[in-house]
């Protein structure tokens, strides 16, 4: 891994969180959608059970009664409608055509008239080969496979119209049609038949029923089945449209559609409540980690009732931060033990220096060369120094050196430095007179002026920069305001991280190791004061110190 | 640890002060009391804490300079025996900021002054000068040298007290800073103060300041003075530092 690599922080293309929604919705959907798949077509075969049952049903209904003839059509009727006939298989759409065995065709009312019976079965006899045939019948009803049919009275000389018509205008009107055969009225049949109990047994069972087959007609722009069943001479047409059987089949899918959207808006909005609740350890674990800053090492990540995955990671972390504690512990004793060593060697150094060119002749060469090596010393003063302010705010453990000391003063005289190293920047200054505070004056001014300089530094082409002192409710406050890019929130913390830098293009452009916001922050704490970011919009970034005023 | 008591007599001051310095380390105590004989105290130097401690107590002197690690007893001990006894002698401490963890504001209770490690010499002159004037203010009998409220060079006086500056008696406006950069130089007029020192002395706060502020400030500040009509007061030593240069064709 090379050093790019390292200072690169990776920004994943999509979110992890996304992605598993996506994957739960789209296997939740996948689901749904097989599952409700199975669901409508076996709805659906219930459906078409249902309507087959009821063609059976219906067909065994329509067997009810005496076989062989009907007295008339009003009996036909009555069949029809008795609680023991068709009225009993719950339906209005079912409809019956029956053939007895002379061969006649009772049609019930409500059958279509787009369906003509031929259309499913064989040829029905004219009235007039009905009559020749009935004539010259010794016996019927014993004649099986009878070609012909009955017709009503009233339609006997209508030899042109369609015998089915003018039998089905008949059944509507109400007439009877009856038998005469054998000098039987038509009242002694019709009263020897005024006695047959309605609910009477059936002499036929469903067992003596012969289901021939079951046709799909298409009439008239619509499908219609046809049963056709057989029982002691008498053949039954069952016929249904499948009309209701299409708007069932849409009342399903009516019903299908909205409840299949629902439960995907349900499986969406459960993946997202689930995936959310269990990426939460990770949002959780992430903010803590974040939380943990080089200063921040003795803290852990709190291990909860995670799943085994997090405690795990969880562990994994924390053992790293024990080890990064440790190496960050050496460094920070190194440290403080750098700077404590060298301090005498300093001391002895500089001393020496001193003495060297008090002993010397102002106009001495060597006065030149003391005075480099005096000028390296106080730089090696300097960097011992740092090193020192670094450990120490880094472990949180600095020591003050409170002196009453004058900050109106000290701001100005760092607005001032700052004026004097950088070049174009426009300074406001808003300074009460007159505010004191005990406090470090090397280390306070450091916090001040490091403040000051990350004005300087991230500034944009506006070049403002505002400094306000002002003392009121116990506070003493110090606001710094500069022209810039907008820190995000994202950034506002890591801003006092160490060693974090806003951008990549101030990494390079400047020196600066990004510690001046945290010594700064480090230092004011020490002083039981607060730095924090106040603001940062368009319009520019405003820091301020706080101090409590001292009593 | 032999103990070493050594005595620099400084024929000019008798009278002067009388300063002991405890430090262990000979060759900063070699540095130290010849700095502050040469500032006209009469100093003597002991390297361990108990011998220290005898010396400070009974040799009768007006101010100690006392570093903090030493043989024997510390600095803090010494300290606190001697404000237990009853001793109020002047005592400046030299400490460093990692040996002073909790006991900062203890030592500050006790302690007259203090000065952090590594310093400059002139630096503990300038504060044991300090101190002792504090301590008798009304004394002017010359043992130390009262620095001027107002100093002189050339045509150009400076009032310390009241942060003025004038030239051939007009006022001249100065930033703060550049103010003290000449309160600085002025100090000790004809002096070459090396970059070093300045540096140290005003800019103390920034770890690691440009180099170049001093040469900044030391631009403003000369063509502040030569438009005022005082050019060429502050000369260049190459390679040294700056000083101002005393005309002594003019009344001080």
């Amino acid at each position: 891994m090379n050093n790019e690599e390292r200072k690169r922080s990776f920004s994943g293309v999509v979110s992890f969180r996304t992605r598993l929604i996506g994957v739960f919705a789209f296997s939740i959907t996948v689901l749904i959608l097989v599952f409700s798949g199975i669901v409508y077509f076996q709805l659906n075969r219930l459906i078409l059970d249902e309507f087959d049952k009821m063609l059976h049903a219906a067909a065994a209904r329509g067997f009810t009664g005496p076989p062989g003839r009907f007295i008339s059509l009003r009996h036909f009727e009555h069949l029809l409608t008795s609680n023991s006939g068709i009225a009993r298989a719950g339906t209005e759409y079912i409809f019956l055509a029956r053939r007895d065995d002379t061969g006649r065709l009772f049609v019930s009312r409500n059958w279509p008239e787009e369906l003509h019976p031929s259309s499913f079965t064989e040829k029905v006899p004219t009235d007039q080969e009905w009559k020749q045939a009935l004539k010259s019948r010794k016996r019927p009803g014993v004649h099986e496979g009878w070609p012909g049919r009955m017709d009503s009275p009233q339609d006997r000389d209508d030899q042109n119209s369609s015998s089915f018509g003018s039998f089905r205008r008949g059944f509507r009107q109400g007439r009877g049609l009856f038998l005469e055969e054998d000098g039987l009225s038509s009242i002694d049949f019709g009263l020897s038949f005024r006695g047959y109990p309605e609910r009477g047994p059936d002499r036929r069972t469903e067992n003596h029923i012969l289901i021939q087959e079951k046709k799909t007609v298409s009439a008239g722009g619509e499908e219609w089945w046809i049963l056709e069943a057989r029982s002691a001479g008498d053949t039954l047409f069952v016929g249904l449209g499948t009309k209701p059987l299409e708007t069932r089949r849409k009342a399903l899918i009516q019903i299908f559609i909205p409840a299949y959207l629902t439960a995907l808006l349900l499986a969406l909005a459960t993946s997202v409540w689930l995936v959310s609740r269990a990426l939460r350890p990770i949002r959780v674990i992430t903010r803590e980690a974040e939380a943990i800053s080089t200063k921040g090492l003795k803290k852990r990540i709190a291990g909860r009732a995670y799943d085994k995955e997090f405690a795990h990671l969880i562990n994994t972390f924390n053992e790293m931060l024990s080890r990064l504690e440790e190496g960050f512990g050496r460094s920070e004793r190194f440290g403080a033990t750098v700077a404590h060593q060298l301090r005498t060697p300093l001391t002895v150094l500089s001393s020496q220096i001193e003495r060297e060119m008090l002993r010397e002749d102002p106009s001495s060469d060597r006065l030149t060369v003391l005075a480099g090596l005096l000028d390296e010393t106080d730089k090696l003063r300097r960097t011992t120094d740092q090193l020192l302010l670094l450990s120490r705010a880094e472990s949180g453990s600095l020591v003050l050196l409170r002196e009453n000391f004058s900050l109106s003063r000290e701001t100005e005289r760092l607005i001032e430095d700052l004026e004097a190293v950088s070049s174009g920047l426009r300074i406001r200054k808003d300074i009460s007179p007159d505010v004191y505070a005990r406090v470090d004056p090397v280390l306070f001014s450091n916090a001040v002026f490091n403040l000051l300089v990350n004005a300087e530094k991230h500034n944009d082409e506006r070049r403002e920069v505002s400094v306000r002192l002002d003392q009121r409710n116990g506070f003493i406050r110090l606001e710094v305001f500069n022209t810039g890019p907008v820190i995000t929130p994202e950034e506002a913390n890591r801003i006092f991280q160490y060693f974090y830098q806003q951008d990549q293009a101030h990494r390079e452009q400047k020196e600066g190791l990004g510690l001046g916001l945290p010594i700064a922050r480090e230092i004011v704490h020490a002083h039981g004061g607060e730095l924090e970011l106040v603001s940062s919009d368009s319009r520019g970034t405003t820091f301020a110190i706080e101090l409590p005023i001292e009593n | 640890m032999p103990e070493t008591t050594r005595s620099i007599a400084n024929p000019e001051a008798v009278r002067a002060s009388r300063v002991l310095l405890i430090e262990d380390d000979e060759r900063i105590a070699d540095s130290v009391c010849e700095a502050l004989n040469h500032a006209g105290f009469q100093t003597e130097w002991v390297n361990t804490g108990d011998g220290g401690l005898e010396a400070a107590r009974t040799g009768g002197f007006d101010l100690l300079v006392l570093d903090i690690v030493l043989p024997g007893l510390d600095g803090f001990q010494i300290l606190g025996k001697l404000r237990e006894s009853g001793s109020s002698t002047l005592i400046l401490m030299l400490t460093s900021r990692d040996s002073l963890e909790d006991r900062v504001e203890g030592f500050r209770g006790g302690a007259d002054d203090y000065l952090t490690k590594p310093f400059f010499t002139e630096e503990l002159v300038v504060r044991v000068e300090a101190l002792l004037r504090r301590a008798s203010p009304s004394d002017s009998s010359g043992r130390i040298k009262n620095p001027a409220a107002s100093i002189h060079a050339g045509n150009l006086s400076l009032d310390r007290l009241r942060r003025e500056v004038k030239v051939e008696g007009r006022p001249v406006e100065l930033t703060l800073r550049e103010f003290d950069l000449l309160e600085y130089l002025m100090r000790a007029p004809g002096t070459v103060r090396p970059r070093a020192k300045i540096i140290k002395a005003l800019w103390n706060y920034g770890m690691s300041s440009q180099d170049n502020i001093l040469d900044v400030y030391i631009r403003r500040l000369r063509s502040r003075l030569s438009d005022a009509g005082a050019s060429d007061i502050i000369e260049t030593i190459r390679g040294v530092g700056y000083r101002v240069i005393v005309d002594d064709s003019k009344e001080g």
